[in-house]
């Protein structure tokens, strides 16, 4: 803690009141300055974007594949079975805990969704993969290539031939590849894939369809419920928390170029 | 004195993202980022886990001060305080997507031309998570350096981008 905060700079006094290095006085000294000089606020808030920014660079440049030696060595730990693991099983189930959450969410949207998805007519999802279950780079001039970019997890999307598209979540892998978990449905198969951003394309790494005849509820109640495909996918390569919407908003207007997980999480 | 732990794989794999990004934002580079990050595990599971350590500060202490060692070493640290480059701010476009490239561009370039010294206590703080007092033993300067130095590195990266444009 600063013991006396009548020497610093403005600079100095903001940063240390975004750092919780003020004492209680001393933070509700800077907040009545704050409410009473927008323009201090206003500097507040300049300051706060240059940390998200030095972030953002970090995660920007650690989005580079692992060096061999780097990579070879996690590999190595990896097959480390012998030992106990209580941390990262701890992780885990923490990780998976929120996974659930979210998906609990997102099937609340999607069972609102399903009542205007019951009217698609359109049997194809040809558009949005030729194959729909095999992996393989989504063309950019795709519409789910437009969904996957740039929509909003738990807003649905119609593409063209009358299918539909929701994105559902955003993590980012291992190396801080952002990917995506997107349902996509048609009047006659439901289904989730998950694509990640690599070198500016998105990749669709699995996917996994049902028929919606399956589901008289709709087509995303399917593709909402787990599959067992994506889930061992998903406990491979999530090994971290979902980004939150302000998070994935950001990413987006980023371009996906600096997507940046909370500090320390 | 304290017990030492040996170190389960995973946990280490677990750490490793956030350690690749802490090393990388002290060098700055992939490939020199990762080899800190290399290093760092390496000195961990040579040196064994103090039993009252967190896995993730500990990891983040043995890291910057591997760097710090390797920087004193080389001799390598920035002396002067470089001025930034002027980078144009009248670019026209008034496609968003644009000017959010323009933006990212003037960002990278700002953090690119922080003085080290700055660098280093941004990464110490906004990315490992130190407290001013930690950062300040870890730097081996008096906390006021090290909120000098804080202050000036934010305020260059936020005047430099101009957020509040």
């Amino acid at each position: 803690m600063i013991e006396d905060i009548s020497n610093l700079d403005r600079d100095e006094l903001l940063c240390a009141f975004l750092d919780g290095e003020l004492n209680d006085d001393q933070t509700r000294t800077v907040e009545q300055m704050l409410a009473d000089d927008p323009a201090l606020a206003q500097r507040l808030e300049q300051l706060r974007g240059a940390d998200s920014a030095f972030l953002s660079d970090a995660d920007a440049l650690v989005a580079a594949p692992m060096s061999e030696g780097l990579a070879a060595l996690a590999a190595q730990l990896n097959a480390d079975t012998d030992d106990e693991n209580v941390v990262s099983i701890t992780q885990h189930k923490s990780w998976q805990q929120r996974l659930r959450d979210h998906r609990a969410l997102a099937a609340c949207a999607a069972m609102l969704s399903g009542v205007l998805a019951t009217q698609v007519t359109v049997s194809s999802l040809q558009v949005a993969t030729n194959e729909p279950a095999s992996p393989g780079v989504l063309m950019a001039s795709s519409d789910l290539h437009d969904v996957i970019e740039s929509g909003a997890s738990g807003v649905q999307v119609s593409l063209s031939g009358d299918q539909i598209a929701m994105p559902q979540m955003t993590f980012l892998a291992d190396d801080n590849t952002p990917c995506r978990i997107v349902d996509v449905a048609d009047a006659q198969r439901a289904g989730r894939l998950i694509a990640c951003r690599s070198k500016h394309v998105w990749n669709i790494q699995i996917a996994s369809y049902r028929a919606v005849a399956d589901t008289p509820e709709g087509p995303f109640v399917t593709a909402s419920g787990p599959d067992p495909v994506i889930e061992a996918y998903l406990d491979q390569v999530m090994t971290g928390p979902p980004l939150d919407l302000e998070q994935e908003s950001r990413a987006i207007a980023n371009g996906w170029r600096a997507t940046a997980p909370t500090p320390n999480q | 004195m304290s017990e030492k732990q040996q170190i389960p794989g995973r946990d280490l794999v677990a750490e490793l993202p956030h350690l690749r990004r802490f090393a990388v934002s002290l060098v700055r580079d992939v490939a020199d980022g990762d080899d800190l990050a290399q290093a760092t595990l390496e000195r961990a599971l040579e040196k064994g886990k103090p039993a009252d350590y967190d896995l993730r500060p500990w990891l983040f202490r043995i890291c910057r001060n591997l760097w710090i060692d390797d920087m004193r070493r080389k001799q390598t640290r920035d002396k002067s305080a470089p001025a930034l480059k002027v980078v144009a701010s009248n670019a026209p476009s008034a496609e968003t997507a644009a000017n959010d490239r323009i933006l990212l561009a003037r960002t990278e370039q700002a953090i690119a031309d922080l003085p080290v010294q700055y660098r280093e206590v941004m990464s110490l703080v906004a990315v490992g998570g130190a407290s001013y007092r930690e950062a300040a033993g870890a730097l081996g300067t008096p906390v006021g350096t090290v909120m000098s130095r804080l202050a000036r590195a934010r305020s260059m990266i936020a005047d430099a981008v101009n957020y509040y444009d």
